[in-house]
């Protein structure tokens, strides 16, 4: 089976910013999470991807068709969500409906309007009467009603509170569970990646700096701390994001490294120690340049 | 352009007008068009013969078809005039960009959308060739008896408005914004009406001297005009599908505007 997405030497240059070289798979029945500081790239990536903005170099394939020579098949494929609502604010969920039935090729209207009645969104009111947890909600229903194999959601969770959270995990949980369909999930709130996420691609100032599964993360890396005389200068340069606090230090380090360190305390990291560690270790490397 | 992808084209107009965003472009030209000609017979008929009947005459026969030109680009291109609405219990206006948002979601191509552009500008061109072959064919019909117009306004206006839809085809394909467009378009329609209104107000041999000046232009008047704004209209016309054609891996250029 294709893979349902394949992104490989795709590089973008912006005047203070250039995604360089990134590249990564979603296989079927996968959720990956696209995690980065803010201004790391996740959005330029999406963007690429739904030829939003017009790449320099590479290639972005979606169920083996080209993104850009094979659009409209492409989108046809895809449901997105984005973190800016795309829904015009001056029409009604039922005048979207429409559109989108006259567009899609497998619009499933009684869908749409069974999403929007269970989500208690009304299909006569206009958008701009709506919360931005129900302009996110909308695009959901929008994105879920044409038989999408791959849902792009870009800060889908933001805005939302914990319920609605929950309901959206539970939705993509679901969506995935046939192992035919898959999610790319860029995210700051790293506490969802970790119910539902089963890849992470870490990307860092526009360059992938890991793209692994969860569990592979758990058995590649271990988060330790200590106090200060545990940490010396042949065991230092082997740290990633060391910090230094009054009680000792934390940091993260590779499995392999571990027997360095003597007399530490060890955890396995989730993603958010993945991230800020990874950011720590970037910030640090860039003052020392 | 194929015949598959005029149809999607026109699949993306139809989209965005039950979308709500953009009034039917044809019904738009038809009453512009409606409106050119009524204005141009009923200036042989109700406008007073004699010399200020000409800046009547020329503002009316280049402003219309600017506005046809414009009314297309807007409804087709739709930057904050279809886009924001800012109402007092609104938080937030609509962002820029936001039809293509929403377009760029649906299964279309980024080229489908430059092909609504196109198909939009060919509609206006015909609007323009249309109107001023008609004031061509209604000079000659319709003057009255005390007046006589001469072949060099008919044929001023001819070049000018030719003129105007070589800009408008730059603009379509170089991507200028409206407002830009708008500027571009009015630049040389204000001096062009104040040198007709100046020109006017001039005693008969004066004027008959300064339009000597403009006695080569004789030649886009009459038949020799009609045949002239056909045949640059449809070269126009290949020119932008070359052009058109030659554009590949296009994408929306939507802006970031998070």
């Amino acid at each position: 089976m294709n893979n349902i997405l394949e992104i490989t030497g795709l590089s973008k240059s912006y005047k203070d910013f250039t995604l360089d070289n990134a590249g990564f798979t979603i296989e079927p029945g996968t959720v990956m999470g696209l995690i980065g500081q803010n201004g790391a790239g996740k959005t330029t990536i999406i963007r690429l991807i739904m030829n939003m903005t017009a790449r320099e170099s590479g290639e972005i394939t979606v169920c083996g068709l080209d993104n850009i020579r094979d659009e409209i098949a492409v989108k046809n494929k895809i449901g997105f969500v984005s973190d800016e609502c795309y829904l015009y604010f001056n029409t009604t969920l039922a005048r979207t409906a429409k559109a989108c039935a006259a567009a899609f090729e497998n619009w499933d209207g009684e869908k749409f309007s069974g999403l929007l009645k269970k989500w208690g969104l009304s299909e006569k009111k206009k958008v701009m009467t709506f919360s931005k947890g129900m302009q996110t909600k909308a695009m959901l229903a929008v994105a879920l009603s044409h038989n999408a194999e791959l849902l792009i959601l870009d800060e889908p969770t933001a805005g939302l509170d914990p319920v609605a959270r929950i309901e959206v995990l539970d939705i993509l949980r679901e969506f995935v569970s046939d192992g035919n369909h898959s999610v790319l999930f860029s995210t700051h709130i790293t506490g969802d990646l970790d119910k539902i996420a089963d890849v992470i691609t870490l990307i860092i100032d526009g360059r992938i700096k890991e793209s692994t599964s969860i569990d592979m993360i758990e058995d590649k890396y271990a988060v330790i701390s200590g106090s200060s005389d545990k940490l010396t200068p042949e065991n230092e340069p082997f740290t990633i994001g060391l910090r230094k606090l009054s009680t000792g230090f934390e940091a993260l380090v590779k499995r392999e490294e571990l027997p360095r360190f003597k007399g530490v305390s060890k955890r396995n990291p989730n993603v958010e120690n993945l991230l800020t560690f990874s950011i720590w270790e970037n910030n640090k490397n860039k003052e020392e340049k | 352009m194929t015949a598959a992808e005029r149809k999607r084209a026109l699949m993306i107009e139809k989209t965005s007008r039950m979308y709500g965003t953009m009034g039917s472009v044809n019904s738009m030209l038809a009453i512009l068009t409606i409106g050119i000609l009524i204005c141009e017979v009923c200036m042989f008929f109700i406008a007073a013969p004699g010399q200020k009947f000409l800046a009547v005459f020329l503002w009316h026969s280049l402003f219309l078809p600017i506005l046809s030109g414009l009314v297309v680009i807007i409804n087709t291109h739709p930057i904050g005039t279809t886009g924001y609405v800012i109402e007092e219990n609104v938080y937030v206006s609509t962002p820029p960009n936001h039809t293509e948002r929403f377009l760029c979601i649906l299964p279309f191509e980024a080229k489908d959308y430059l092909n609504l552009y196109f198909t939009s500008f060919e509609k206006q061109l015909a609007v323009i060739t249309g109107s001023v072959i008609f004031l061509q064919i209604a000079a000659e019909l319709f003057r009255p008896e005390d007046y006589t117009i001469k072949g060099e306004y008919i044929g001023i206006c001819c070049l000018t408005s030719i003129l105007y839809e070589v800009l408008l085809m730059i603009i379509l394909l170089t991507g200028i914004r409206v407002i830009f467009a708008i500027l571009i378009i009015h630049a040389p329609a204000i001096p062009l009406v104040h040198f007709c209104t100046y020109v006017d107000g001039l005693p008969e041999k004066s004027q008959a001297d300064i339009m000597e000046i403009f006695r080569p232009l004789d030649i886009f008047s009459g038949a020799s005009g009609i045949i002239i704004m056909i045949i640059i209209a449809a070269a126009m016309a290949f020119i932008g599908e070359l052009c058109l054609r030659r554009k590949t891996d296009v994408s929306w250029n939507i802006k970031n505007t998070t």
